[in-house]
């Protein structure tokens, strides 16, 4: 009876936790059936999420003299995962057929580029804090100017060199790995540089902790409401997505997808829009978790990293490809670290998920279902 | 065969070493010597994860593990037991050959993202023991006063002592894996990254293979770890972290996978790359801390434009530059006309 809130309260954590890494880990699996693609920059989009949201309320955008746009809650939390989406469907049309959308190339290449600018400006705009700036309009316009202007230069040296040499094949399955891992990096670095690198702290849709007094125990569970927030939000995500993929025409036209692209495309279904709508999804996916996680864990730019492996790590447990698998997978691998960091040890917490990870993947190559069919199997013989 | 003259392995070592030796009369600041040296420790580990991701097509995203359990061993037991670092060297490749034989044997059983995982939750796993070891490893603050290396009365003491060594190992290391990959063990790689199937059909043991090099790439690292331990005199774990891990993978895509001396360009572009960003980055503010940002687009960019790698990519443009100079000449004759019959 003791030991009762303690279990109690590392359940209720792991659980908070474990949602977050089964958003994640459907997020893997969603562009992974839809193309085969493991994408390893999916934690950034967590991140995009907490810092989008972090953008939209407290930022101050470089500014001294400026306070911060204060958005309402869930205006920023929408316009984060929008932004992340976006940024999604630009992965997604890098990976799938780079040459063919170069307009999209156009635009990554402008953000990548044009931040350096931004900074620049930035100095311009403040040089030291005695000069009078530079009024906020004509910052702005100078700023997207000399963003386009960049972005079209760069597009077109690299159009005109390598345009012509890159050869027509689909990049293979480690090329794929390393260019997602390549724009994981991409995004943590204009993260670092746009955000900075402290801890921010953001805001959630509700603080506070209910606390829950059991009978004949000494203290009680606290259990704070963001964590509510976050456990439904998953559970309202993962209803939808499956009235989703069961119950609408463009749901059911992406597991065709998933099933067989060459089949997929006999039936009219337009392949490369399915794909790119995957990416598109699982992004907005991966920054809604970020924005529900962010008021708990707070956002750094680095943040998406382990939140990203994690989840991965519970797509591959739950076997890669399978939806439920990887929301049990996600759930179980959050409890089970919170579980281990507050019985084992909170320094090795992180290893945890990859021990696991590690055992399953010995015991069996394709993650738990197999096992459990194999085991079935097995018993009806 | 005028080919196999510019392709042979010995006179591209001689010429290496030749530049090798002429080097530190042109170089004399201690400075870039020292990014020299470093230079030849990565082009150690590019070669070594190249005859891994290369030739036998299996990625690790953890590699970076077997770099610090080489230069841990080495440095622990030289610091805190006292055992010469002629001794503590090969124990620590020892140690990390056993231990990614545990590793590698039941890991080398997946495939593609699985493997990938795998190896990237053992680099972690590592580098979190690393972190909060306290009591060998000393944590964060990293190990100190890791003695320098010795022949007899030859200390190797000051930067151009030190580029030598390191850079005489990385030619040999080198020559070494040039010959690998040109013996029956070579081909048995490259025949079973084309095809397991195929291979282990051909009488190729694949398992036993995989693990071959998995073990022996482990090797390459950990020696370049204990060089590392033994020429800078102090290692902490954010040398080895999962960033390290894919900075390898980057040196070795960049230079063109299934080429030993691809990994080597590779090696040699990311380190004066990050370098160069580094002095930027102290004479700019605004080009601080860059470095991620450069190493994430050139790793998109190229992939996405020269899926081959550098060298490859670079090789195919100059040969096509060629023939567009010199157009092939029109077919001589006509085929011949069918016999009516």
């Amino acid at each position: 009876m003791e030991q009762l809130p303690d279990i109690l309260q590392y359940l209720f954590s792991g659980l908070a936790t474990g949602s977050i890494y089964a958003i994640v880990a459907v997020g893997f699996t969603i562009i992974f059936s839809s193309t085969q693609v493991v994408n390893f920059a999916q934690g950034e989009f967590v991140m995009l999420g907490a810092m989008g949201t972090y953008m939209l309320t407290a930022w101050n955008w470089h500014n001294a003299d400026y306070a911060g746009l204060h958005l309402p809650l869930w205006l920023a939390i929408a316009g984060a995962v929008l932004l992340a989406a976006l940024i999604g469907m630009l992965l997604g049309c890098l990976l799938i057929r780079p040459l063919e959308t170069s307009p999209f190339l156009l635009l990554l290449i402008t953000f990548a580029g044009g931040w350096f600018c931004y900074q620049n400006l930035v100095l311009l705009r403040n040089p030291d804090p005695l000069t009078p700036a530079m009024p906020l309009p004509a910052f702005i316009g100078l700023a997207v100017v000399t963003f386009a202007l960049l972005g079209v230069a760069i597009y077109l040296l690299i159009g005109v060199i390598l345009g012509k040499i890159r050869s027509g094949k689909e990049a293979s399955v480690p090329s794929q790995i390393i260019v997602t891992v390549g724009a994981s990096m991409l995004f943590q670095g204009i993260a670092s540089q746009l955000w900075g690198k402290d801890a921010v702290s953001v805001d959630g849709l509700a603080s506070g902790a209910l606390l829950w007094q059991l009978p004949n125990t000494p203290y009680p569970v606290a259990m704070e409401y963001q964590k509510f927030w976050v456990m439904g939000l998953t559970l309202a995500m993962v209803l939808l997505l499956t009235l989703f993929f069961n119950g609408t025409i463009i749901g059911k036209a992406m597991r065709a997808v998933s099933v067989n692209r060459h089949g997929a495309r006999l039936m009219g279904i337009n392949v490369p829009r399915m794909v790119i709508g995957a990416f598109a999804l699982s992004a907005a996916l991966g920054a809604l978790a970020g924005a529900a996680i962010a008021p708990i864990s707070c956002g750094y730019y680095n943040m998406g990293t382990m939140m990203g492996l994690k989840g991965f790590a519970a797509a591959i447990v739950g076997g890669l490809g399978n939806f439920t698998g990887s929301v049990i997978a996600g759930l179980l691998l959050g409890v089970m670290e919170s579980l281990a960091a507050g019985y084992i040890s909170s320094d090795y917490k992180d290893a945890f998920a990859f021990i696991v990870l590690l055992v399953v993947l010995i015991i069996s190559p394709h993650g738990l279902p197999a096992l459990i069919k194999r085991y079935r199997k097995a018993a009806a013989q | 065969m005028k080919a196999n003259f510019f392709t042979s392995t010995l006179l591209w070592a001689v010429v290496g070493l030749i530049a090798v030796a002429l080097t530190p009369l042109f170089v004399k600041s201690n400075y870039w010597l020292g990014v020299l040296a470093f230079m030849a420790i990565n082009t150690i580990l590019a070669v070594g994860l190249n005859l891994l991701m290369g030739y036998a097509g299996q990625v690790s995203l953890g590699h970076a593990a077997f770099y610090g359990i080489g230069a841990y061993t080495t440095a622990i037991l030289t610091t805190q037991y006292g055992v010469s670092p002629w001794l503590a060297m090969p124990a620590g490749i020892l140690i990390t050959c056993i231990i990614a034989y545990l590793v590698g044997v039941p890991c080398l059983r997946l495939h593609g993202h699985y493997l990938a995982m795998a190896t990237l939750g053992f680099g972690w796993i590592v580098f979190i023991v690393l972190v909060h070891w306290d009591g060998l490893t000393l944590g964060t603050s990293g190990v100190e006063k890791i003695p320098k290396l010795a022949i007899g009365s030859l200390v190797f003491d000051n930067d151009v002592k030190r580029f030598f060594l390191t850079w005489v190992t990385a030619i040999l290391l080198l020559l070494v894996s040039a010959n690998i990959v040109r013996s029956r063990v070579g081909r048995a790689l490259r025949a079973l990254h084309s095809s397991e199937n195929a291979a282990a059909t051909m009488g190729v043991d694949v398992s036993r293979y995989k693990v071959m090099v998995f073990v022996l790439s482990a090797a390459y690292a950990a020696l370049a770890g204990s060089l590392y331990a033994h020429v800078v005199n102090f290692i902490s774990p954010s040398v080895f972290g999962f960033i390290v891990s894919v900075e390898l993978v980057v040196m070795v895509v960049i230079g063109g996978m299934a080429s030993v001396w691809g990994a080597a360009v590779g090696a040699a572009t990311i380190t004066m790359l990050v370098e160069w960003l580094r002095s930027l980055g102290e004479a700019v503010p605004v080009f601080k801390e860059f470095d991620v940002i450069a190493h994430g687009l050139i790793l998109v960019l190229v992939m996405l434009f020269l899926p081959a790698g550098l060298t490859v990519g670079v090789r195919d443009l100059v040969l096509r530059w060629v023939k567009r100079r010199r157009p092939a000449p029109a077919p001589q004759e006509k085929p011949k006309e069918v016999a009516r019959v």
